[in-house]
């Protein structure tokens, strides 16, 4: 399964739709687009979204960003679907911004093949 | 405009009657006003899954956190490096990982829960990413 770079992004950047949805009822759903970030060790979500769909308060983690300052967020249980049809349930913290960071909790599970002069992801069987 | 109508037998309702589905139904009881709602069970679910995090649910998600702090040190002995699921501050799931602990609590269904690894001091997680907002420092 291949797919595009997301153009707008400077330089371009892996992305996939995912769809979201509460992790016990999931008869409502969010599809978004998800970047593949390999420097997250946790999949993080837009906050609007959570706030959306009333995800619950699993717990909370501490965390040390990208010039090394520590800070604890929530985090949150929700069903990750992805294009292969591959779901699962997993826990994520909030961020601001309109797509979700897939990070390696997830990248984790698949075998992947980032060809970036074509500028094409695709995710092997 | 919504009917009133006065309780004071009983009454049946037509569940055809499509006045229900388009207008709340508003009832006397005890001399105080009541509102019915008829809707379809599916939005109903979709209500129930929308409308936003009681007090409730915080207060047992602080307990569940307390309960996992006091019972810490005894899980130290037994999970250390494991991850353990409370709900209503018992410990009712171990796993290797938070997700897969997650996974182990679904047949509980929506409860509030905490979720946390057994360890004496907190993993700490790396987000490079620069979107991620900081919540509470740790330092």
């Amino acid at each position: 399964m291949k797919f595009n770079y997301e153009k707008t992004e400077d330089p371009p950047a892996p992305f996939i739709s995912v769809t979201l949805s509460h992790d016990i009822h999931d008869d409502h759903k969010v599809e978004i687009n998800a970047k593949l970030d390999t420097g997250a060790d946790i999949t993080a979500i837009p906050s609007k979204v959570a706030e959306q769909l009333n995800f619950r308060h699993s717990g909370e983690m501490a965390f040390e960003d990208f010039d090394g300052h520590l800070f604890h967020k929530d985090i949150y249980a929700i069903r990750i679907k992805l294009p292969t049809g591959q779901h699962g349930k997993i826990n994520v913290l909030t961020i601001p911004g309109d797509h979700v960071l897939l990070g390696r909790d997830v990248i984790n599970q698949f075998r992947l093949l980032l060809d970036g002069p074509a500028l094409t992801l695709e995710i092997l069987e | 405009m919504p009917t009133l109508r006065e309780v004071g037998t009983p009454y049946t309702i037509n569940p055809n009657d499509e006045s229900l589905t388009s207008e709340p139904l508003l009832i006397r009881r005890n001399g105080e006003e009541w509102v019915v709602l008829a809707m379809r069970h599916e939005d109903y679910q979709h209500w129930l899954a929308q409308k936003p995090a009681s007090p409730k649910r915080e207060i047992d998600f602080e307990r569940n956190r307390a309960a996992f702090q006091k019972l810490l040190p005894d899980l130290l002995k037994q999970h250390e490096g494991q991850w353990v699921a409370f709900v209503n501050e018992q410990a009712v799931a171990f796993a290797p990982s938070a997700n897969k602990v997650l996974e182990k609590v679904t047949l509980l269904g929506d409860v509030p829960l905490y979720i946390q690894e057994v360890r004496a001091q907190p993993r700490i997680y790396k987000m490079t990413s620069r979107h991620i907002a900081r919540s509470t420092s740790v330092s």
